[in-house]
């Protein structure tokens, strides 16, 4: 039983591993530090770890996604990140690919 | 130092030196706002044991570094099934060759212990050249797998 709950698990992880890089880049159209960008999927049921989304952030940066910038709020100092035009870009295209798949998904899994 | 120190000092231990800096200082604004998250439910100052338990639950420090890491496998996922194919049979073959020179060796007369011992020398030198030439041959062929693949995603 513990061993099926650890595939469900694994599984499920990998399925939502694709998509939160299409639901981080679609919520960083305004700029936004880590913890309100958190909030900010939150508010759509998209729940991420801090310690999962930092990393990404920082991917997605490197492959040019999102654009950063170290910025005062408050009394500290926070790296804002906002989409860049290459990210609005591949969010076009993923998007385009997600509706068509889920599209597709949808009419088979209707047909069980 | 601190309790928000030390953790950060063992994350840093396992970061990339290029990034590392960088991603410290990200990682202490994250940990001082979940520090003084932890500190108004607790409605006084964090002793260290609280403050040490609060930075616990954001993760082990070599785990919290890891997910950090952009470096590639050494043999990618798309030839690991090949990698401990090829590795099988040739520890196999090494096996199986040492277990001819020592069948040779007995039938010429050579004592078992001798025989033995002269095979089981070889193989502390056989068995971990296969190993290390069989990898090397596969680091390699990833690198140009990689590298062609890399080049038809840019036709």
């Amino acid at each position: 039983m513990a061993g099926k709950r650890a595939s469900l698990d694994s599984l499920r992880q990998e399925l939502r591993r694709g998509s939160l890089v299409l639901a981080v880049l679609a919520a960083t159209g305004e700029e936004a530090y880590g913890a309100v960008l958190r909030e900010r999927l939150a508010e759509h049921r998209v729940l991420i770890e801090e310690g999962a989304l930092y990393p990404m952030l920082r991917r997605l940066e490197e492959q040019g996604l999102l654009a950063s910038e170290w910025r005062h709020e408050g009394s500290r100092t926070k790296r804002f990140y906002r989409r860049s035009p290459f990210g609005s870009e591949v969010l076009q295209a993923l998007s385009e690919e997600w509706k068509a798949f889920s599209e597709s998904l949808e009419h088979l899994l209707g047909n069980q | 130092m601190n309790e928000l120190d030390r953790y950060l000092r063992q994350v840093g231990f396992w970061l990339p030196r290029r990034q590392r800096a960088d991603i410290l200082r990200e990682l202490r604004g994250v940990l001082e706002d979940l520090l003084a998250a932890a500190e108004s439910e607790a409605g006084r100052p964090l002793d260290p044991r609280q403050a040490r338990a609060a930075l616990s639950r954001f993760g082990l420090p070599a785990l919290v570094a890891s997910r950090y890491a952009s470096r590639r496998p050494v043999v990618s996922p798309a030839l690991s099934h090949a990698f401990w194919r090829v590795l099988a049979i040739s520890l196999a073959g090494a096996l199986l060759a040492q277990a001819v020179v020592l069948s040779i060796r007995l039938a010429v007369g050579a004592a078992p212990a001798t025989a033995l011992g002269f095979v089981a020398g070889k193989l502390f030198v056989v068995l971990p050249w296969t190993v290390t030439l069989v990898l090397f041959a596969f680091v390699l062929l990833d690198r140009i797998c990689v590298h062609r693949a890399d080049a038809s995603s840019l036709e």
